[in-house]
């Protein structure tokens, strides 16, 4: 059952991503971009993590994009504006991105013998609970969680000073 | 730890600082904390911790201070402490205020305190995104100068797909060996069949580490960002960034990767092109900010030295070559800053005739040029002799006749600069620039150690 | 206790640093009192750590580590200090003989504009001296060595304005960058050997080689080849006398009491490697007698005061080779204070000399000045008496235990020796006579300026010779009594082997001999009043020989300089402008051109430059796989 939902949600979210990039509005692309996000959230649910993908829906699909659609209505872009792209360009991307897919298609091919035991994720469905999250951010990964903050301060105080309108302006 | 706890305490304070009427205040306590912090670095030598006020397992297994690291740190520290000094003469106004700014370089030394000490890769990320973010704020520092605005968002952009590059390494990684912890990484990797992801991660976190020290190909934002930021900033990024940077690089390569073998001869291949891009390029340039932006690129190439021929003697010559790199460099931008101020320019000719018009000055950039040119008995010299010295011992004797070429490139145009200033006369109604107190400090110091590191540098490379 | 070691080269070099900076700032006064205070703090803390720590020599040497200056893979040089017999006798001779030329010179420099920069140098030049003497190993030596030369460059080329005088300091700085070169090949061919450059490392390992091997006789050979440069022995000579040149309290420090004993210092302080080679022994004694000789042969016949003087250097530099060469390790040591003591002496007496006779410094136009100047007389007759070897004076004791030694190993060796020292006491005292007695020669002009010196320059004179009357008593001869010095430096060398009867007899030669010299001095220049006479006249072919320095320098100048012009010239116009020129300039412009085209790389475009950085990151993918 979960693996047939898996392709189900991985066809979505690829058909959904290449719509942000064909789209030719940027309101269309920003709606798929918030269905793409959904759909990764779906995973999130697939693989137990619970709490993680509530907070991707929360923070990515509401409030993030909603900034982009106010961000892209203010901005009032339109056809003139959007940048040139000329054929060399476009035909050394696609050499590069397939090449990037089949540098990545054989690194990841022999995933597929891989063993279970090392496994990073343990199939619980306990383990993305918030208690458990919790419990391994404040004792385990008490440092980093901590030192985040300094992160915070920095963007914080980033956003301020660049952000503020001096006197007299 | 205690160090990272009181300096991240202080970005907090010194923003309530700013509110002060007196002005020093912030830069008072900017100053003596990044001193406390090196103290409290230091007292950590060979493993003798005694004032660790958290539960250590939670520390050990996220941070350690080993003598490398501290030695590092206080580098660090000290790099950190003569920005602070020289921002406070005002030579170089900024856009922004001084305690906001004194706080971005707080947190970026947090940054990169937790970049060389870090024995996670979930530390190693933090570490590096408060250490790009409040670089990427510092870039656009002066506000009404639209380069400053175009090199904060230009690194911005770039560093965010840096980051992205990053994070699908670690997550390669992490698929493969099922763990942040380096100790763990490292038992994965003295396996006998690694898995192709797992390869493909180290690539991945090996571009974006090539992305932090301005190595190419992925130099392209340096020479653009170096450029336009504020002078004091640009200092930083090419002093504190790319020690953190290096160090962190070093630290990952030597603990886990080691084994590996693919990756070495990609490193040598990018060491070969950056020295060739970064030597040749500046060469062409007029303007003085954007040649040491160039030499800075050539310095990177010399540095991946130390990790493509690692070796037991790798970590003292990184040491001793960055700090004698970190010192001239901040030597070099100081006078740099002096000239602008004065001359408003940064081209070549604005030194003209500096040599007769300011003779300690011109003496001091001369001293810088010719440690980062590698001239013996300066600084510069003996941190190449040890990296290439190390290269040769591990046959690596190809690349290193190319690096030894490279660096006489280098010779010429770090020369430039010094004909420019004794050798050309100045328009006739040239001044004597002032040198405020603060710059004469700083650049008093770092002449005695770039001085002192090239007649003794058994001082810093017995250390570790 | 033992850290106060650091301070005695610190305190010279903080003197330097302090008058160097404070060039125009500071008065004469502060100045003069900076430098001679420095050197004088050097000179208290080496007494009061002699008179401490000489009994704790016997054991080991004292060494006192500051730093690693050098730590690199398997190379390892410490910044370090090393006290023992050797260069604690050394520190003495050179702080206190250096802290009287210092006092000395400031009266003699007190007319000087640029009072400053000579006590700088000065500082700096003692500064480099100790370091010499104190090295821990032959690097830190190295060091010292380089500096004693920059310094005497700098001193003999003080009155750089001159361009005899800036050329006297060019010949002085080559012909010891040669030396200085074989110098450091023997320090290549050292860490090549014995794996480390610090002394107690290298003598350990020495030991273990054969007598004579080949690889001692290479290292020895060019370790005294950087001896002859430094201490002014065939053929590296000429230099010294030319080197008069600088100010003359400079002449007293550098090129009599200090710096030209630094070859001995350095071939005693390795004499383990040497005795180790006795082929490189024979051919320091030959090169030192032969000095010896050669050079007492030219100061017979010079009529500079300064040049006499000189000469007479490099002639009792040969005898302390000869010593060397014989093994005497502790005579020759003996004969490097003793010599000291009345060189400094009589090159300070000439000073006061020379500035009585406002600059003059021919000795055919004094005479007579006995009674202008009486305390420069009476010392400058002390000097005379020492060197010429009059029993009872220090230099009589010093050069008798070398007479000794040669006599009872190779006879030939003692009877040049003994020639040699019959000229010495006759051209010593043919300058005393022309100088100081008879009637003055100069103008009456002249004749009305002379005057004692001042009060600064005479003391230093006095304290001088009373060390140069007395000092030899610290060696005396085995019929006389113990030899204190020879017990207290105990280095390893050969030793006398003549019966109390043969070391009377000795004596009793050497000082007939020196008193006939002193005596023919005595008729010719006293009873036949005689004076030598004018560059023009003249004279037999020995004496215009003699008088011409053997055209040492002129067959230099033809053997060596007149070559490498020619060869040069051709290197110049053919080499350097057709092939060197083209092919430099040839690849700048080629690297120009390719940084002018790679410049272009750098287009400006954020798009452009994330694209380009996707197409490499998949190159480098890519690459891995393939």
């Amino acid at each position: 059952m979960s693996t047939l939902l898996f392709y189900i949600f991985s066809l979505l979210t690829i058909v959904s991503a290449i719509g942000v990039v064909v789209s030719k509005t940027p309101i269309n692309s920003i709606l798929s971009l918030i269905a793409t996000f959904f759909f990764i959230s779906c995973h999130y649910i697939l693989l137990n993590a619970q709490f993680l993908g509530i907070v991707n829906m929360i923070v990515y699909a509401g409030a993030i994009m909603v900034l982009f659609l106010f961000t892209i209505m203010l901005l009032n872009l339109n056809k003139d504006s959007e940048p040139q792209h000329n054929n060399f360009v476009k035909v050394s991307a696609v050499i590069a991105s397939g090449m990037l897919l089949i540098v990545l298609l054989s690194a990841f091919k022999d995933t597929i013998n891989i063993n279970h035991n090392t496994l990073a994720v343990v199939h619980t469905n306990q383990v993305g609970l918030l208690q458990n999250l919790g419990t391994v951010l404040f004792t385990k990964f008490l440092v980093p969680f901590e030192i985040s903050s300094v992160l915070f301060i920095a963007g914080v105080v980033g956003a301020v000073v660049l952000g503020k309108k001096e006197i007299g302006e | 730890m205690n160090s990272i706890i009181l300096l991240s305490l202080l970005t907090v304070i010194n923003l309530f600082a700013g509110f002060s009427k007196n002005k020093n205040l912030s830069f008072i306590l900017s100053f003596i904390g990044i001193a406390a912090s090196a103290i409290l670095l230091g007292i950590l030598w060979n493993g003798n911790d005694v004032t660790n006020i958290l539960a250590p397992n939670f520390i050990n297994h996220m941070l350690s201070f080993d003598n490398t690291t501290i030695v590092f740190g206080v580098l660090l520290c000290v790099n950190a402490s003569l920005i602070v000094l020289l921002l406070h003469s005002h030579e170089e106004p900024m856009d922004i205020p001084a305690a906001e700014f004194l706080t971005l370089v707080l947190t970026m030394l947090v940054g990169a305190l937790c970049m060389v000490s870090y024995t996670n890769l979930t530390m190693l990320f933090l570490g590096l995104e408060i250490l790009s973010i409040s670089a990427y704020i510092l870039a656009g520092a002066k506000k009404r100068d639209y380069r400053s605005n175009e090199a904060a968002l230009k690194y911005y952009l770039m560093g965010a797909f840096t980051t992205g590059v990053f994070l699908f390494g670690v997550a390669l990684i992490y698929g493969a060996t099922g763990s942040f912890d380096v100790t763990e990484i490292a038992k994965y990797a003295a396996l006998p069949n690694p898995q192709s992801i797992y390869y493909v991660g180290i690539i991945l976190l090996m571009i974006a580490f090539a992305f932090k020290i301005a190595a190419a190909p992925f130099h392209f934002w340096t020479p653009d960002v170096y450029t336009g930021a504020p002078t004091l900033v640009t200092a930083l990024m090419s002093t504190l960034i790319k020690t953190a940077a290096i160090v962190a690089f070093y630290r990952l390569f030597n603990t886990c990767f080691a084994g590996a073998t693919n990756w070495s001869m990609i490193l040598m291949i990018m060491a070969a092109i950056t020295m060739f891009i970064g030597n040749v390029t500046a060469i062409v340039q007029t303007n003085v900010k954007r040649m040491l932006a160039y030499s800075s690129i050539a310095h990177s190439g010399y540095l991946l030295f130390a990790l493509f021929a690692l070796g037991n003697n790798s970590g003292a010559s990184l040491l001793v070559y960055m700090a004698g790199y970190t010192f001239a460099s901040i030597l070099a931008f100081a006078g740099i800053i002096v000239v602008q101020h004065n001359m408003h320019s940064n081209d070549l000719n604005a030194f003209n005739g500096l040599g007769k018009r300011n003779p300690i000055l011109a003496v001091c950039i001369t001293i810088a040029m010719l440690s980062l040119a590698g001239i013996p008995p300066l600084a510069g010299f003996f941190g190449k002799f040890y990296i290439f010295t190390n290269a040769l011992k591990a046959d690596y004797v190809a690349i290193s006749l190319w690096a030894v070429l490279m660096s006489c490139v280098g010779v010429y145009y770090y020369l430039r600069i010094v004909i420019n200033m004794f050798f050309k006369s100045a328009e006739p109604d040239a001044k004597e620039f002032i040198l405020p107190a603060s710059y004469q400090i700083v650049m008093g110091i770092c002449l005695c150690l770039v001085v002192l590191l090239g007649v003794a540098p058994g001082i810093l490379s017995g250390l570790i | 206790m033992n850290n106060l070691i650091v301070l005695i080269p610190l305190l010279p070099l903080l003197g330097f640093i302090i008058n160097g900076i404070g060039n125009k700032k500071l008065s004469n006064g502060v100045i003069s009192t900076i430098a001679s205070g420095a050197i004088f703090g050097s000179f208290v803390i080496s007494v009061v750590l002699f008179f401490t720590l000489r009994h704790s020599f016997e054991q080991a040497p004292i060494v006192v580590h500051l730093f690693n200056w050098i730590d690199f893979g398997n190379f390892h040089v410490p910044m370090a200090f090393q006290l023992d017999a050797l260069s604690s006798l050394m520190l003495l001779i050179i702080t206190g003989v250096g802290f009287l030329i210092h006092i000395f010179s400031t009266g003699y420099m007190s007319h000087e504009t640029d009072f400053a920069r000579y006590f700088a140098y000065l500082n700096l030049f003692c500064f480099s001296m100790l370091m010499l003497v104190l090295a821990n190993n032959f690097l830190v030596m190295f060091i010292g060595w380089e500096g004693v030369g920059l310094c005497s460059y700098l001193l003999i080329g003080f009155w750089f304005t001159n361009k005899e005088y800036t050329a006297a300091a060019r010949k002085a700085f080559v012909m010891n960058r040669i030396g200085d070169l074989a110098f450091i090949g023997a320090l290549f061919m050292m860490y090549q050997n014995f794996g480390s450059l610090e002394y107690e490392q290298v003598f350990k390992v020495a030991r273990t080689f054969s007598v004579d091997s080949h690889t001692m006789t290479i290292i020895t050979v060019l370790l005294f080849i950087g001896a002859t440069g430094k201490s002014a022995q065939i053929p590296l000579y000429t230099w010294l006398p030319d080197a008069m040149a600088g100010p003359t309290p400079v002449s007293a420090l550098i090129h009599a009491a200090t710096m030209v004993t630094a070859g001995i210092f350095m071939i005693v302080r390795s004499h383990v490697l040497f005795n180790l080679a006795p082929w490189t022994m024979d051919l320091i004694a030959v090169v030192g007698v032969l000095t010896a000789i050669v050079a007492a042969a030219i100061a017979i016949t010079q009529n500079d005061i300064k040049k006499v003087l000189a000469y007479s250097t490099v002639s009792q530099l040969g005898f302390m080779f000869l010593a060397l060469g014989l093994g005497a390790y502790s005579a020759a040591m003996f004969h490097v204070m003793t010599h000291a003591f009345f060189k400094a002496l009589l090159f300070l007496g000439s000073g006061s000399v020379i500035h009585a006779c406002s600059g003059n410094q021919d000795i055919r136009t004094m005479g007579g000045l006995k009674k202008h100047m009486p305390i420069t007389h009476a010392t400058f007759l002390v000097g005379c008496l020492a060197i010429a070897g009059i029993p009872f004076f220090s230099g009589f004791f010093s050069k008798d235990e070398i007479l000794a030694f040669a006599f009872d190993q190779q006879p030939i060796l003692w009877i040049v020796a003994a020639i040699t020292a019959g000229l010495t006491a006759f051209y010593m005292f043919r300058l005393y006579f022309l100088t100081f007695r008879g009637t003055f020669r100069g103008t009456h002009e002249q004749e009305y300026h002379l005057h004692e010196s001042p009060v600064s320059m005479t003391v230093p004179l006095i304290i001088l010779a009373i060390l140069a009357s007395l000092a030899g008593f610290l060696g005396l001869p085995h019929v006389m009594g113990h030899n204190i010095l020879e017990h207290f430096l105990s280095v390893n060398g050969n030793v006398l082997n003549l019966s109390s009867g043969a070391e009377v007899a000795l004596m009793v030669v050497s000082v007939s001999i020196a008193t006939i010299g002193i005596f023919i001095a005595y008729y010719l220049y006293v009873k036949r009043s005689m004076v030598p006479e004018a560059d023009a006249t003249p004279k037999a072919m020995t004496y215009r020989w003699s008088q011409n320095k053997f055209y040492v320098d002129e067959l230099y100048d033809y053997l060596i300089l007149k070559p490498i012009h020619f060869i040069s010239k051709i290197m110049y116009s053919g080499i350097e402008l057709l092939g060197i020129d083209a092919l430099v300039n040839g690849s700048g412009n080629m690297v120009t051109g390719t940084g002018n085209t790679i410049k272009y790389l750098q287009y400006g475009k954020t798009s452009y430059y994330l694209f380009a950085m996707i197409i490499f990151i998949v190159v480098i993918l890519f690459s891995l796989f393939i």
